[in-house]
């Protein structure tokens, strides 16, 4: 899958630390995201599509 | 003959530990978020079931007990194991999910290899090559240490 969320957060002037702490995940959770090795689960993609007010669709693609 | 050559094995694997554990900082790109304090805390009732071995095995040797309490006087690591397991379970309940996810990994790479580890002694045993081998828990317990930080490298790696 497909992320957005590097742009998102680097938009927003923050660190993949302070990232990680508003969402309440470990600096890795985050820069595994932001580099498709990893797939949030449901919850986190909400979570992290209700920090940036926008829908999850807008956050994350289909990579296949 | 070949049991000379396991306690080989164990000194290479403990050697090897020494290695992981300096280099651990090179292996696992975030660590293992794992601070000395918590590895001993998450540790310390394996280190009580191992003080706890150590005395059963002193006291059972000893004469005069009856066979009830001789059982329960053997079993009675099995209690602060229990604490140990239900500890380490706790801490990965409390890890965030890429952690969670790693941590289930490695621990089923330790008991994948335990398994065919075992399987293969026992193999070699009834075959003859492998004679008096006893997989003492204390053994295991080393060994599934040490594979533990080995899934851990390569869990977190495919992550990193």
């Amino acid at each position: 899958m497909k992320s957005r969320l590097r742009e998102l957060r680097e938009a927003k002037q923050w660190s993949q630390g302070d990232l990680a702490a508003r969402l309440g995940v470990s600096r890795q959770t985050i820069n595994a995201i932001e580099t498709d090795r990893y797939d949030p689960s449901l919850p986190l993609a909400f979570k992290i599509a209700r920090l940036f007010k926008r829908p999850i669709e807008e956050i994350f693609a289909d990579g296949g | 003959m070949i049991d000379h050559w396991i306690v080989g094995c164990v000194a290479a694997l403990l050697l090897l530990l020494l290695v992981v554990g300096v280099l651990r900082r090179h292996w696992f790109p975030e660590g293992l978020n794992l601070s000395p304090r918590t590895a001993l805390r998450l540790n310390a009732w394996a280190l009580v079931a191992l003080a706890v071995s150590f005395a059963a095995r002193w006291a059972l040797r000893q004469p005069g007990w009856s066979e009830p309490l001789r059982a329960a006087v053997a079993l009675a690591p099995l209690l602060p194991g229990s604490f140990y397991v239900l500890g380490i379970v706790h801490w990965i309940r409390g890890l965030d999910e890429l952690q969670r996810r790693i941590q289930i990994g490695a621990v089923a790479f330790v008991a994948a290899v335990m398994g065919f580890a075992m399987m293969g002694v026992d193999l070699l045993q009834a075959a003859g090559f492998v004679r008096h081998f006893h997989w003492g828990w204390e053994f295991a317990y080393a060994v599934a240490f040490l594979l533990w930080m080995i899934g851990c490298a390569l869990s977190t790696r495919r992550y990193a």
